[in-house]
């Protein structure tokens, strides 16, 4: 296992060839020097002619021997092994993974670790039992041989919970009574929840007599979070990490339900502490948008907190008595109060029935608060609405008015006087009276008092014993202007001037704004959808163990509501979204209460072996052979010029450095090549791809989208000229309608001017469809997609989202659902367009001209398309579905079709209603 | 090839290359000819030609032959008509211009060309200083001018290399006649040239232009050789063994050329790692020489 080892070692047959390389570098006389001599005739050749084979210095012979060595080496494909053996013992193996969600960082050197163990396993014959943790008793399958083992490790992914071992142990009993292990190896998470240490020393008790080794990563747990706390101002996320010791620091990222990022704070960790917390003082409107809180870069799901709707955007209802008002509606209070509301919420205005028919359709649209504007005295009907709706946690504003004035409502929060007073009046003696403060209790504490808002009219309060606790803010002679009391889990605020100007100037003010939001904010049941207790929530969107979406996998159940606060994430229960899109509920991986700790090997017997993980994997040499004999090569080319005087000749070294020169400044002397090529490209409406410097890569993508064009062709009006391959730091791209670039990490950076190109293009209405060609959603990580960000992160990139059904994409050409590739795992993400934040309602249709300027896809779509000359395809599709491949040609006609037609076809949502208008 | 035959692109390359370097070569001629002229005198003298020099009064015991009646009838004096000696008359000058010429190694001070062009300018400047006729081969009349280099220098250019094989035209007998090439061209050409000239009773001169490589042969270690004139090549293994051979073949050439020349002519090499002036004082020294069978 260790050392040097080959893939091809018949390769190395080769080496065979070295003496006979050697006999004909000797006898190959070098190159003659060319000379101009004008008495040729003159010459005579002698009888014999020796050549000059002896001329080939040794040291020269030597070193094309260490190239063509160095070359059949390479080709051999050498790999070096740092790693030493790691299983010693003899008879069954067991092999015990943990596959929980603190695994997941460095999930692949685990893997890698359990495959070099199986390999040697594999070598020795040995049976192996394969245990991964967080599978739970089914995880522990038969015994199976290494390759079988190595099958199945393969296909292992972390889950999003900590291992569940406290069941194993009895299964694992029983098993080692039919069959005891010949050794024990385990790979043990470096978070635990207290288990690890019984399981483990279980297991030793199992294998007594058999070698045990414990292969343990060095890397520290992933950071957790346990917690988002929201209070007035903040919200606070607590961190947690298993082991406390060196100071750690990191950033923390919220994101919003598409996966934008909304803010991003650096936290840190002091020595000795397992507990940190990060705050993020954020306005109210991006606060109610955060749909998830991770730690950047931490690769776990124990990293992620999910936010349920509780936390969605809060929606207020405005309920106005109909009258006058609306037929002049820039002066009506549900005006002054839709601007004030609309920097932070969503009005919702619920027609202009009667009061009762009003009211009702606001508290069934479940909004935060309900403003209800000079609205005299509420029906029973309404006032038990309203009572009800407190009580879940709603808040009622209500604004005075002359209406009110005038009732005797007692929905109100203290008693008020019967009329109203006027102050500044023509007949009063008094002046309209200042705003004189906020009480201290209040959620108003802290507001700038402003000096210019006057109140000219007020409702006033019978005095009473509390009338000063629910007072929020009072004028400056003392009389309250806005009261509020507790009903319930809600309020019920009274401002005791109207909504509109008529009775004072506070509803113009900015303080009013803030006093709005204020109040809004205290409705804690808002925006969210009400569930039932008792209902079984279907999981929605759950967590793999890197803590990215997942697929529901089997035996995942729902939960019901009433347990998610109590219920422990688990195998059939993972961490994630339960619910449906109208209304769902968040089940996190970790809760305050939780054990989060690192496992506790030490009472384990002194037999136990431990080791690491193989953390650095085998090094491919044959990259390095190859360089090494190419850079060799290039040595015995200059050794030749030296020896045949070559550098003596002044014009040589001139003709080198103009080549030298011609190298550099190639691209200024392109410039008439350029033109041709503009020209050539503008020729026919025709496709391009960049040039990754890939032969493969480029191939395929030039083959792909040959064929495509060759398929669109054949299928529509459109007849594609051949593509072309564009370079982006030079080449001319606005003469392209639609650039394929499909993305590798191996290739070099784009420099920052070639992605400004590429945005300028963009901005010019031409379209980028980015390929990650690895199967991976764009908000996934891969080393393409993190690349792709890089390469995106230069440059102004919209607000992305995957195709929504409705979207032109999708009825282009061919009626679509997916767009497929060679693979058929990713998303295509497209420009989002003006989106209306209720899923519930339809979408509008896209704007007409909004052809996305970058489309983004994991599904290698030229990978897909591309075929030989013959009509024979490059390469194998993945899931290799029926007629996968003909829906490839077609995502690849309707994103040509979308790039080149914009979205008139956007029309075709309209057809049922024009079929219907029609009679049809 | 000629400047009478059609233009190739070549030739016209070739003129315009010519007719480049002629400026230089003219002063160069000149600063060639001025370190010269000096010691060289013309031979303006009486004696037997065909042109008047001068009336001299008669001396008892000449010849009656030589009075010119008309001028003595003038007067009571009896006057002789002396004409002027005539035993420079014209020389023409040859110049192999052929590929082969236009090679400069290392080793060399300039290109066979130019070595052969300044000759020949050099020449046509001291010799039309001293009141000789100087003419080009091919060209239909000899020149008379004192800037006879740049007449020359002028039909040179005009006119283009001239084959070897053109028949000198306007040359009468006993002209001298400077041959200045490599000659490495066709043997048969060149014996032909000889014995027009040698019929004509011509003073030939030859001036042989080598250059040190041609003369040394100076390579080693395998040389891939081409002929500038027919692109032909030649390989050779080890080019150090071939040197003696080569040396011992082109000294039997170079006695084949001498042993071409029929009494009265010369020969001259000129090397061009060596400066002008050094062949150019020779070739006066052989012009100004005693004419061992004309007049």
């Amino acid at each position: 296992m260790s050392g040097l080892s080959f893939i091809a070692p018949l390769a190395l047959l080769g080496l065979l060839a070295l003496p006979a390389i050697w006999w004909l570098l000797k006898a190959t006389p070098p190159r003659p020097v060319t000379r101009v001599f004008p008495p040729l005739a003159l010459i005579v050749r002698p009888k014999r002619d020796d050549e000059t084979p002896v001329r080939t210095p040794w040291w020269l012979i030597a070193l094309r021997l260490l190239i063509a060595g160095l070359i059949v080496a390479a080709a051999a494909g050498p790999f070096l092994h740092p790693a030493e053996r790691i299983i010693s013992g003899e008879g069954p193996l067991w092999l015990i993974i943990d596959n929980g969600a603190s695994a997941a960082p460095d999930w692949p050197e685990r893997r890698a670790t359990a495959a070099a163990i199986l390999a040697e396993a594999g070598d020795a014959g040995r049976p192996v039992l394969l245990v991964a943790t967080a599978e739970g008793p089914d995880g522990i399958g038969a015994q199976t041989t290494a390759a079988e083992a190595l099958r199945r490790v393969n296909a292992l992914a972390p889950r999003a919970v900590l291992p569940e071992r406290a069941s194993l142990l009895p299964v694992l009993t029983h098993l080692a009574a039919e069959m005891p292990p010949g050794e024990v190896v385990a790979l043990p998470e470096p978070g635990d929840d207290g288990t690890a240490h019984d399981f483990l020393s279980g297991v030793v008790r199992l294998s007594d007599a058999a070698p045990q080794t414990l292969a343990v990563s060095s890397r520290p747990a992933p950071i957790a979070i346990d917690g988002v706390e929201q209070d007035g101002a903040a919200i606070t996320i607590h961190l947690r990490r298993p082991a406390a010791g060196e100071p750690a620091e990191g950033s923390l990222r919220l994101l919003d339900r598409k996966g934008r990022l909304l803010d991003e704070r650096a936290f840190a960790f002091t020595a000795g502490d397992v507990r940190a917390d990060a705050r993020f003082e954020l306005p109210l409107e991006i606060r109610n948008d955060i749909a998830r809180a991770e730690v950047a870069g931490g690769n776990s799901a124990l990293g992620v907190h999910l936010l349920d709707d509780r936390w969605r955007r809060r929606s207020v209802a405005i309920v106005t008595a109909t009258g006058s008002e609306a037929a002049r509606p820039l002066i009506a209070p549900e005006y002054f109060l839709e601007k004030a509301l609309a920097p932070f919420a969503e009005v919702i205005v619920p027609g202009q029935g009667a009061l009762s028919e009003a009211f009702k359709a606001a508290v069934d649209a479940r909004p935060a608060a309900i403003l209800v504007a000079d609205v005299g005295r509420l029906g029973d009907g309404e006032a038990a609405l309203a009572r009800a709706f407190m009580e879940k946690g709603g808040v009622l504003v209500r604004f005075a008015g002359p209406r009110l004035a005038a009732s005797d409502e007692t929905q109100v929060p203290v008693m008020l006087r019967r009329g109203d007073r006027s102050l500044g009046g023509s007949l009063s003696w008094s002046r309209p009276q200042a705003l004189g403060g906020f009480s201290e209790s209040g959620p108003y504490a802290g507001l700038t008092v402003p000096g210019d808002v006057t109140v000219s009219r007020q409702v006033l309060a019978e005095p009473g014993v509390d009338l000063a606790d629910r007072t929020w803010a009072s004028l400056s002679d003392g009389t309250p202007l806005v009261t509020a009391a507790r009903v319930g889990a809600g309020w019920l605020v009274l401002f005791h001037v109207t909504a509109d100007t008529r009775w004072s100037n506070l509803p113009i003010s900015g303080v009013f704004v803030d006093m709005l939001r204020r109040t809004v904010a205290l409705g804690t049941a808002s925006g969210a959808r009400e569930i039932s207790g008792n209902a079984m929530l279907p999981p929605l969107a759950l967590l793999d163990g890197q803590g990215r979406p997942a697929a529901s996998s089997a035996g995942v159940t729902g939960v019901r509501e009433a347990d998610l606060a109590t219920i422990r994430p688990s195998r059939s229960t993972p961490p994630g979204l339960y619910g449906s899109d109208d209304g769902f509920r968040a089940l996190n991986p970790l809760r305050p209460e939780m054990t989060y700790a690192p496992p506790d090997l030490s009472g384990l017997p002194d037999g136990v072996r431990r080791t690491g993980l193989v953390t650095e994997t085998a090094v491919d040499l044959s990259s390095f052979g190859f360089g090494l004999a190419f850079l060799l090569l290039l040595a015995d080319g200059l050794a030749v010029t030296a020896l045949i005087g070559g550098f003596k000749q002044r014009r040589t070294a001139t003709a080198l450095i103009i080549v030298a020169f011609a190298f550099l400044v190639m691209p200024h002397d392109a410039r008439a090549a350029d033109d041709a090529r503009v020209l050539e490209a503008l020729s026919a409406t025709r496709l391009a791809y960049v040039e990754t410097g890939i032969a493969d890569i480029d191939k395929t993508s030039s083959a792909g989208l040959s064929t495509l064009s060759r398929f669109i062709a054949s299928h529509s009006s459109l007849e594609p000229g051949e593509p072309m391959a564009v370079d982006p730091e030079h080449d001319e791209l606005s003469v392209f309608p639609l650039i394929y670039w499909p993305v590798d990490a191996a290739t070099p950076m784009p420099s920052a001017a070639a992605m400004a190109r590429v945005e300028a293009f963009m901005k010019d209405g031409g379209t980028v469809l980015f390929d990650s060609r690895d199967d991976a959603d764009f908000a996934a990580t891969s080393p393409n997609t993190a690349r792709l960000r890089d390469m995106l992160a230069m440059i102004d990139v919209p607000p992305l989202e995957p195709v929504p059904t409705d979207h032109v994409l999708t009825k282009a050409f061919y009626l679509l659902g997916t767009f497929v590739g060679r693979s058929e795992g990713s998303p295509l993400w497209v420009e989002a367009g003006e989106t209306n934040e209720d899923a519930g309602e339809e979408r509008p249709v896209r704007a007409a001209d909004g052809v996305s300027p970058l489309l983004i896809t994991g599904n290698d779509l030229a990978g897909a398309w591309a075929a030989d000359d013959d009509g024979a395809f490059l390469h194998p599709l993945v899931p290799g579905a029926p007629r996968q491949r003909e829906f490839a040609f077609r995502a690849g006609v309707n994103i040509v079709m979308y790039v080149l037609t914009g979205s008139y076809k956007a029309d075709q949502v309209h057809v049922p209603a024009l079929l219907e208008r029609l009679g049809e | 090839m000629t400047g009478h035959e059609a233009l190739t692109p070549e030739g016209v390359a070739t003129a315009r290359g010519l007719a480049a370097a002629l400026p230089d070569l003219l002063v160069e001629a000149r600063r060639v000819a001025g370190s010269v002229a000096a010691g060289w005198h013309g031979r303006r003298r009486a004696g037997p030609g065909e042109d008047f020099w001068q009336f001299r009064p008669f001396l008892s015991g000449e010849s009656m032959r030589g009075i010119d009646w008309r001028r003595s009838a003038r007067d009571e004096t009896l006057f002789v008509r002396e004409r002027e000696r005539e035993n420079a008359h014209t020389v023409w000058l040859w110049i192999d211009l052929t590929p082969s010429m236009d090679f400069r190694s290392d080793l060399a001070l300039a290109s066979k060309r130019d070595l052969a062009l300044t000759l020949a300018l050099a020449l046509a400047e001291l010799l039309s200083r001293a009141g000789e006729r100087v003419g080009l081969v091919g060209d239909a009349e000899p020149t008379a001018r004192r800037d006879g280099a740049e007449v020359i220098a002028m039909k040179l250019a005009r006119l283009g290399p001239v084959g070897a094989s053109r028949t000198p035209v306007a040359m009468r007998r006993r002209d001298d006649v400077m041959l200045i090439s490599d000659f490495l061209g066709p043997q048969a050409e060149r014996k032909t040239l000889f014995a027009d000239l040698a019929t004509l009773e011509s003073r030939v001169h030859l001036v042989e232009i080598a250059d040190p490589a041609e003369e040394s042969f100076p390579f080693a270690g395998r040389v891939d050789f081409v002929d500038p004139e027919n692109g032909a090549r030649l390989t050779a293994g080890r080019a150090e063994a071939w040197r003696n051979d080569y040396l011992a073949s082109r000294s039997e050439h170079r006695a084949r050329l001498i042993s071409a020349c029929r009494p009265g002519w010369s020969h001259t090499l000129a090397r061009a790692d060596r400066p002008a002036t050094e062949t150019l004082i020779t070739l006066c020294g052989q012009l100004s020489a005693p004419e061992g069978g004309g007049a």
